[in-house]
């Protein structure tokens, strides 16, 4: 056993808690950093001396132990809460936008029962431009006012049909937005995959590399279907990361492929079943995500212009059979020689009444309408449910994960004293060593002296 | 369950979030006094609300139509009621004049006094309402009777319509400037002259109205489908046989050879048409009884769905505050839990 083997020992156990400390530092300077996973020091007491001998017989008696040694510095992380995570999150990615799209549509038609005396909504004028046949049935002269209350219906109607072509124009403008997210995502992705194997290669576990690509791979569950395969190479590595749509094979990242290129996503309806053409590869499994979303938010708006533009095809022809050319249906107004003089404007007060009951058939406008809006609410508010039940589950997983792999402060600070008295007490040991061996070297061989 | 200052703050971002919201749905539910602003909240009530509100407005309009029958309905009473009182002064002087005792300047003043009533009558028989004649159903546009000047008349004033009364007659216009009587008898009307037989009429012995009464009946809806008669009958009572009766009566003071019998006989044309005058006016009665019935309707049926629409969508007020005044309890609580719980540190006590 060597003079300085003790020195040794407690230089390892300097070094070592040092390196502890350094860890706990780093968790302490990322406590509120985004995607930070925790990271501890593997220490791991060296192999004793002496070792074996020649002929397997030990060359003395007793064993001693030789100190400790890093092993690796590793995330705390459970991979199986990330395969939850990327489960839930392309479902709150998909309600949501849907639940946006609802909201807005909602406001566009604004009907609710704030509205009370307010003209935005289209029930109320429904509502007036009957009650002005109803007027005009009980003879008063009000050809003028109902012009306009007629003009203002379609005035409403063709504002709402502008709205949603816009609405519609501005998701079709998030849909390209989201694509280039998705490839943005995937290609930072592809990028970190080399420099994770470079790193690697090394012997190294490229920590902070992994939790770039956890969080990058968190954005991208939220905008599509994904599943994520790992492959690790060497003990306390994680590899690089696959990324493949879930349930399926087709692969949007493939980590042992060099370069990368952009994926192109489209939404095709075939046999009144949409599926997903990622680079013409065609994909039905899973339907969610930010980005069918979008394309399903595309469709309700498209639903509700049809709905609306039925509705104005309905009031049309109903007056127009009643009141020929009453609406000029190409320009969807009144007719422009209606309105140059209302007051040469006359109808029989049976045929007034017969407009104004219009109102009260089975399948009249204002009913119909009622139908249209009660549907939106009920699909607004379901979707509403959907989007909130699953922001909560995710929510959950995060916590649950949050509660691996989160920072927490006391716990480092109590390390922190754990690991400053080892690295005192170590430097202690090799003060009583020095002055063992001071005695040895300055103090042997001089009694008498 | 291992918990990080992480999940600490991100927990109280989160609960602090759905509290404000809460508050936020109260403070609307407050603000408005409505249960929801948005279909999404509730589609039930909102749907309810959108339907009672479509109920409401027709109700309105409908209240609407009852003020206009009200007015029709109460002008007709009242010129009814007048035509009553002139024909029962036409029948005291119609027994005045039957006495022997009245001597021909006498009879001339009554003559007089008769003509302006029978004036008075056409006035009261055109009556109009805000551009609209009352009484000619759903001709309102057109006054029912016009007086015709024949000394100042062309064939064009005249219609099928127009009739001439001519020493007891009543001739009705047949075209081409005829007049017949229903004996067969006939005046033709040929250059601004009125001929009976080829011999020239004095102009003041004629009198000439254009009596274009509507039979129909004025009818306005009231309630969902139901269409109510709103007007009198006046063409039962404004006939061409009542003005007849009153020139015949005018011409007959006027001549000194009718004596006191002969007068008599229009004291029981005029009870005639006063029973007429009374049936029309009791039919109008029970009209407007009818239009009463239905306003009391309409008011409570207005009253039930305002109440009902209330229920459906006004928040109970002493609720939402008690549900206000819990909520901002338990918000400052968990503000001051969140305080609690995120400040201190091993760090506080590490010295």
């Amino acid at each position: 056993m060597s003079t300085f083997l003790g020195m040794e020992t407690m230089r390892r156990a300097v070094a070592a808690n040092q390196a502890a400390l350094q860890t706990v530092g780093n968790n302490i300077a990322n406590a509120g950093t985004d995607g930070y996973t925790r990271q501890r020091v593997n220490m791991q007491s060296t192999p004793g001396y002496p070792g074996t001998g020649p002929f397997g017989r030990p060359v003395m008696e007793g064993r001693v132990g030789t100190g400790v040694g890093i092993d690796r510095i590793q995330r705390v992380r459970d991979q199986f809460l990330d395969k939850q995570f990327q489960l839930e999150a392309h479902v709150s990615g998909n309600a949501a936008i849907q639940s946006r799209t609802f909201a807005r549509l909602e406001d566009l038609f604004n009907e609710g029962p704030l509205n009370d005396g307010d003209l935005g909504g289209l029930s109320s004028q429904f509502n007036d431009f009957f009650n002005g046949w109803r007027e005009l049935a009980a003879g008063q002269d009000n050809q003028a006012v109902l012009i306009e209350q007629s003009e203002a219906v379609m005035d409403t109607l063709e504002s709402l049909e502008k709205a949603f072509q816009s609405e519609m124009s501005l998701l079709e403008k998030e849909r390209e937005g989201t694509e280039a997210t998705i490839n943005d995502l995937l290609e930072q992705i592809a990028t970190n995959n080399r420099a994770i194997q470079k790193i690697e290669e090394s012997g190294q576990a490229a920590n902070e590399l992994y939790d770039q690509q956890d969080r990058l791979i968190d954005e991208l569950a939220i905008l599509l279907p994904i599943e994520v395969e790992r492959t690790s190479a060497y003990k306390g590595q994680e590899g690089s990361y696959d990324i493949k749509m879930l349930n399926s094979d087709i692969v949007l990242v493939n980590s042992s492929d060099e370069s990368f290129s952009p994926v192109r996503f489209s939404v095709v309806q075939e046999d009144g079943a949409r599926s997903l053409l990622i680079n013409d590869e065609s994909y039905s499994e899973v339907m969610s995500g930010k980005l069918i979303g979008i394309d399903s938010s595309i469709s309700h708006v498209t639903k509700a212009m049809d709905q609306v533009e039925q509705l104005k095809q309905q009031l049309m022809s109903e007056v127009n059979e009643l009141i020929p050319n009453f609406f000029d249906v190409t320009t969807g107004r009144v007719s422009e020689s209606i309105k140059a003089d209302p007051s040469q404007f006359t109808v029989s007060k049976e045929t007034a009444q017969a407009v104004a009951n219009l109102s009260q058939k089975d399948d009249s406008i204002t009913l119909r309408y009622q139908q249209m809006m009660g549907q939106l609410g009920v699909e607004a508010q379901s979707m509403q449910r959907k989007t909130d039940a699953a922001l909560t589950r995710l929510r959950n997983i995060d916590g649950n994960r949050m509660s691996v792999s989160g920072v927490s402060l006391d716990e480092e600070l109590t390390m922190l004293v754990q690991f400053q008295h080892s690295y005192n007490a170590a430097a202690r040991v090799m003060t009583a060593m020095d002055e063992m061996l001071n005695t040895v070297i300055n103090g042997m061989g001089i009694v008498g002296r | 369950m291992r918990v990080t200052q992480s999940m600490l703050t991100a927990n109280t971002l989160h609960y602090s979030q759905a509290s404000y919201q809460r508050l936020s749905t109260l403070q609307e539910q407050m603000s408005t006094q409505k249960k929801i602003s948005r279909f999404s909240q509730d589609p039930v009530i909102a749907g309810k609300s959108m339907q009672y509100r479509e109920s409401i407005d027709q109700l309105n309009q409908y209240q609407r139509n009852l003020s206009e029958a009200h007015n029709r309905l109460d002008q007709s009473d009242a010129s009814l009621r007048e035509t009553s009182q002139i024909i029962t002064r036409i029948r005291e002087l119609a027994v005045k004049a039957s006495t022997d005792t009245f001597g021909a300047d006498e009879r001339k003043s009554i003559a007089q006094e008769v003509e302006q009533l029978t004036n008075h009558l056409v006035t009261i028989a055109n009556t109009n309402s805000a551009g609209k004649y009352i009484f000619n159903g759903e001709l309102s546009n057109v006054p029912p009777l016009k007086t015709l000047n024949p000394a100042q008349v062309t064939e064009q004033d005249f219609s099928e319509h127009t009739v001439l009364f001519y020493n007891g007659d009543t001739y009705s216009y047949e075209g081409n400037g005829l007049f017949e009587s229903e004996s067969g008898e006939q005046i033709t009307f040929n250059d601004g002259q009125l001929f009976a037989e080829d011999e020239p009429i004095q102009s003041e012995d004629v009198r000439m109205m254009n009596n274009q009464f509507a039979t129909s009946a004025y009818e306005l809806e009231l309630q969902q489908g139901i269409n109510i008669t709103v007007g009198a009958d006046a063409h039962r009572l404004f006939t061409t046989e009542f003005f007849s009766d009153l020139f015949q009566f005018q011409k007959a003071l006027l001549d000194p050879n009718v004596n006191a019998e002969d007068l008599d006989t229009f004291v029981g044309k005029a009870d005639n048409h006063l029973r007429v005058a009374a049936d029309v006016n009791g039919q109008l009665g029970a009209r407007m009884n009818r239009v009463d019935l239905i306003e009391d309707r309409l008011n409570t049926q207005q009253f039930l769905l305002e109440k009902i629409k209330s229920e459906n969508e006004d928040v109970d007020f002493e609720e939402t505050v008690m549900k206000l005044l819990v909520a901002e309890t338990i918000h400052s609580a968990a503000l001051a839990a969140s305080a609690r719980v995120l400040q201190p540190s091993l760090l506080d006590f590490l010295r």
